[in-house]
């Protein structure tokens, strides 16, 4: 599921999973969301880098 | 290579492919390992997913045997087809994870049984939400550092698949393994949150 989503399959395992997905219910949702969660990971790296609380600094 | 008390007519045109294929992947042509992974791999998962009743385990034991037929292949001698010894290793990891219950697949057990929870349902403003990004981050410094330091690299990062894995100093075969494992668990994680009404 991990390489379906990231686009690394080759077209036949490609359309494995998908077939698969299709009919099972509970790996349309696993899939579903691993994708959500993926999606959530890349927002986080989009995000500018937080910056240090105040007053933690080296003392 | 070849069994020599089998003369090679009597081999299929698929069986005389595959040994092409392993002399070339012994000699270290992992491209060559790819395409025999890529021919047997649906028979081997439909294999493993007999004996494991789990798409998720039936899909981590096929990931470790392709590892481990890909480290073992200069020790295969062809004395029988390469699918055989293929399905053999298969079969082993299928049954070393439903023996040592594998840690992850016991946390999926307790806390999901058979059932996956419907995440879908919800509106897409609950996963751009700061809170839902904030449970990502949380589950994130949850999971074992091997696996968080896997999908930092790729999915927060941005790295891609072969340069993730050159920084950890391993094949992208494992580094796939490796970070589908760690997706896994933190989407079980989230899965909790969700069960818990967001309450953080």
């Amino acid at each position: 599921m991990s390489e379906h989503l990231d686009d690394e399959l080759d077209p036949e395992s490609r359309r494995a999973v998908e077939r698969h997905i299709r009919w099972c219910p509970n790996c349309e949702r696993m899939f579903q969301n691993l994708s959500r969660t993926v999606g959530g990971l890349r927002r986080l790296g989009d995000m500018p880098a937080e910056e240090p609380p105040t007053g933690t600094g080296p003392k | 290579m070849p069994d020599p008390d089998i003369p090679t007519a009597a081999r299929s045109s698929d069986e005389i492919e595959d040994e092409r294929l392993v002399l070339r992947a012994q000699a270290g042509d992992q491209e060559a390992f790819n395409e025999l992974a890529a021919r047997h791999s649906s028979m081997l998962r439909r294999i493993l997913f007999r004996i494991t009743k789990d798409c998720e385990a039936a899909w981590d034991a096929m990931q470790e045997a392709l590892l481990a037929s890909w480290r073992n292949i200069g020790r295969f001698e062809g004395r029988s087809k390469f699918s055989t010894w293929l399905t053999r290793i298969g079969i082993n990891e299928a049954y070393r994870g439903l023996r040592k219950g594998n840690a992850e697949l016991l946390q999926l057990d307790d806390s999901l049984g058979e059932r996956v929870p419907d995440w879908g349902a919800r509106p897409d403003e609950v996963f751009e939400s700061r809170e839902f990004l904030t449970a990502v981050a949380n589950g994130l410094d949850g999971i074992s550092d091997e696996y968080a330091t896997a999908v930092r690299l790729r999915d927060v990062e941005g790295l891609s698949t072969r340069e993730a894995a050159e920084a950890l100093g391993i094949g992208e075969r494992a580094f796939k393994s490796r970070l589908h494992r760690g997706r896994m668990a933190l989407r079980a994680d989230l899965d909790r949150y969700f069960e818990d009404g967001y309450a953080r």
